[in-house]
């Protein structure tokens, strides 16, 4: 079986770092993708957390594939030369990466 | 979904991807799916749960590669013992298996061992592309033009033909790939005195390269040669690249990045989007943080490097070119057009080589590449659904209705009755009713146009339909019918179904005083505005929806005897709180009107929940199409 995705938690956008969220009209629209992945990302996060079981279950590949996506849309977005923007995928490729190979300890 | 027939559509049936196209008063439109995309992965996936069809069958391949078919376009109406299907079958992560002599895939669905013929996984397929076009055209599509290569056999026809009709189509006519793609650039009407004309398709997609030669004489195709290559496509080119940056990799870090499966797949969509830019422009930025153990990779590929990357293969498109002509024993000269088909002879390169093979002679390109079949296919459809004797543009003009036809309704929001492009003669019904408690007369405003909102459509003309007796509002039941007569002739009625009493206005030519570029004009307009558009109507359609629950639970408080009477006033006083709110705050953003709604609905439950008779007001909840909710009940909510 395929676990669903849980609902999206609704107090996640009323937190202290999310807040330049609310400003986001004045923002470059790259960081405001990566913001968007990471949003996704901290859903999954949570997921991983919550992971209990072996390397070969089902929720366990959804998983990774899941991160692997977040980490594709990521390349995908382009810096325009901006340092900025490139900084910020930076930090959120790395960050998927720290949240797969905490999935792959966590599997058995 | 009352009308009898809906358009015929052409549908591209492809080994990777298939598009759908509708081809409507001399207009061809390429049909986006649900996921706003004009062409759909030929995927069928099958899970524990459910059979997935297109993108999402594709996105969760690599997590459940073996019950997710593709490519069944390379196994339909072939045999078990066919070689090719041998070879086919060592690349695919599903199972081939054999039924009896008849080639079957087999994979797992719903915990259960299950089989397919190819004629299946198309049909599914087919019918995603069926249900596009339905969702576009807002009725039932039965009939198809489908399209197969021209090297398509009697046996691998039928099978298509089959798969149309597994799917709910009458497949009208199988038609050749690079035939399609002719007719989609009018090729087929050939010009005075020149007679006979030779066409060259050059079809090089995702993985299928295919080259065709085919003769035209007064409007009929016919064969002359095809060639090609089963097997080479973009996704070669792709690889190419691939291969070429994982050793600029472990030239510059000394790392082989090549085992890692995350960090090819990463790298792999850097090349397909590298790639597309290419097509473009001359250089590609490379741009791919923390690839490999940590490590960021920062590149550039030139246009020029690319094409040498690929040289060998794009030089190999030309072998099967010469091959075509021998075999349609014709040398360069005697082609008059060559036309381009597949993504990838967006590639200069490839153009370039085309061109010169043909001594600088012009390539037919202004269609997409990815859409000219589906393209031709859909203007095949269309003619021969339409009157063959007289010219496509004539009969295709005629017999729809350009615009959406329908009246004004609370809020200045337009109710479409009669759809754009409904064939005519037509005859629609639509169900209205009051909006003001004891209302006398309704004013009907017919419009005609593309916006929801009835401002931004045309005026054709205003009637009133009066003497309603006394009653709530919401309770009178008024039909509204659109007529169109096979001369145009547009007559609007509206009825009281109480009292019988019936008004009517006729229009008489409602394109009189619209051309088509008018007409086109309002459409993309329309489009331009349809998410603005859409965004207001809810707005209202909220707006309403606290209003009428305010209403209802007034009337409910007013008529439940049940009430004491303190809770009464207190719900008294709370409708009318949120009425006069709601005439303070016509511009409040739709979450407002929500909110008060949903506040409402509390006290509804909390005061009527002991009573069984305080849902009785469940019969007066008609609403103006459709737009009132009755309290409790949550009308974005879906299944949870």
């Amino acid at each position: 079986n395929v676990p669903r995705k849980p609902p999206l938690n609704q107090d996640a956008g009323f937190k202290p770092s999310d807040q330049p969220l609310s400003k986001s009209l004045g923002m470059q629209p790259g960081i405001q993708r990566v913001m968007q992945v990471m949003e996704e990302v901290e859903q999954l996060e949570q997921e991983v957390d919550e992971f209990v079981g072996k390397k070969t279950d089902k929720a366990y590949r959804l998983l990774e594939e899941m991160l692997t996506k977040e980490l594709l849309e990521l390349d995908s977005i382009e810096t325009r030369g901006q340092d900025n923007v490139r900084q910020a995928r930076k930090e959120a490729v790395h960050r998927i990466q720290a949240i797969l190979e905490k999935l792959e300890k966590k599997g058995l | 979904m009352r009308r009898a027939k809906g358009p015929a559509v052409g549908i591209d049936l492809g080994t990777t991807y298939s598009c759908v196209g509708v081809c409507q008063h001399g207009k061809v439109e390429i049909i986006a799916n649900d996921q706003g995309n004009r062409t759909t992965p030929s995927y069928v996936a099958f899970t524990d749960t459910e059979r997935l069809v297109g993108d999402p069958a594709k996105n969760q391949a690599a997590l459940n590669p073996q019950n997710t078919v593709f490519d069944a376009k390379r196994l339909i109406g072939r045999m078990v013992e066919d070689p090719t299907v041998q070879l086919d079958t060592r690349h695919w992560p599903f199972q081939v298996v054999s039924d009896t002599g008849k080639l079957k895939v087999r994979v797992s669905f719903k915990g259960k061992e299950k089989a397919f013929y190819p004629e299946e996984i198309s049909a599914i397929v087919l019918a995603k592309m069926k249900q596009t076009a339905e969702a576009y055209l807002g009725c039932p599509i039965t009939q198809a033009v489908i399209t197969v290569p021209a090297y398509f056999n009697d046996s691998q026809r039928r099978a298509t033909i089959d798969a149309g009709t597994i799917a709910g189509l009458h497949v009208l006519k199988i038609l050749n790939e690079p035939t399609a793609a002719a007719i989609a650039y009018g090729l087929e009407a050939s010009r005075k005195g020149e007679g006979k004309r030779n066409i060259l398709i050059f079809d090089l997609g995702g993985g299928t390269f295919d080259v065709s030669i085919l003769g035209v004489d007064d409007g009929i195709f016919e064969v002359k040669a095809t060639a090609g290559d089963t097997h080479l496509g973009g996704e070669d080119f792709d690889n190419r690249l691939v291969d070429h940056l994982v050793r600029e990799f472990r030239r510059k870090h000394k790392e082989d990045l090549s085992q890692d499966k995350k960090a090819m797949q990463r790298l792999r969509a850097a090349c397909e989007r590298a790639k597309r830019t290419l097509s473009s422009g001359t250089a590609a930025a490379i741009s791919v943080d923390s690839l490999y153990k940590g490590v960021d990779f920062h590149t550039t590929v030139t246009r020029a490097r690319f094409e040498d990357l690929c040289s060998d293969l794009f030089q190999a498109t030309l072998k099967p070119l010469g091959k075509a002509l021998r075999d349609a024993n014709m040398n360069k000269d005697q082609i008059h057009d060559i036309v381009l088909v597949g993504g990838s002879t967006r590639i200069p390169k490839v153009q370039t080589l085309l061109q010169e093979f043909f001594s600088g002679r012009e390539l037919s390109k202004n269609i997409n590449p990815d859409e000219a079949v589906a393209y031709g296919a859909a203007v095949q459809a269309a003619i021969l659904t339409g009157n063959r004797s007289q010219g496509l543009q004539n009969v295709l003009l005629l017999d729809v209705t350009p615009l959406s036809l329908g009246i004004d309704t609370v809020g200045g929001v337009m109710a479409t009755v009669v759809k754009r492009n409904s064939p005519v003669p037509t005859q629609e019904t639509m169900e209205f009713t009051t909006a003001e408690d004891d209302q006398e007369t309704v004013v009907f405003e017919v419009y005609e146009g593309e916006r929801s909102m009835s401002k931004n459509n045309h005026l054709l003309g205003t009637f009133i339909l009066g003497g309603l007796p006394p009653a709530l509002r919401g309770e009178p039941v008024i039909q509204v019918s659109f007529s169109i007569d096979t001369n145009n002739i547009l007559t609007v009625s509206a009825r009281d179904t109480d009292t019988g009493n019936t008004s009517q206005l006729t229009i008489t030519d409602t394109r009189g005083r619209l051309n088509r570029e008018e007409v086109e004009q309002m459409v993309r307009e329309a489009e331009e505005h349809r998410a603005q558009d859409e965004a207001q109507q809810e707005k209202i359609a909220a707006m309403n929806s606290l209003e009428s629950c305010a209403l209802h639970l007034k009337r409910a408080a007013e008529g439940g005897q049940a009430l004491d009477v303190r809770a009464k006033k207190r719900v008294l006083e709370l409708c009318e709180e949120a009425s006069s709110w709601l005439e303070g705050n016509q511009l409040a953003e739709k979450e407002a009107y929500e909110e008060r709604r949903r506040e409402l609905e509390e006290v509804w439950d909390s005061v009527f929940s002991d009573l069984s008779q305080g849902r009785g007001v469940e019969g007066e909840a008609r609403g103006f199409s459709g737009q009132e909710q009755r309290p409790g009940s949550e009308p974005e909510s879906g299944p949870k």
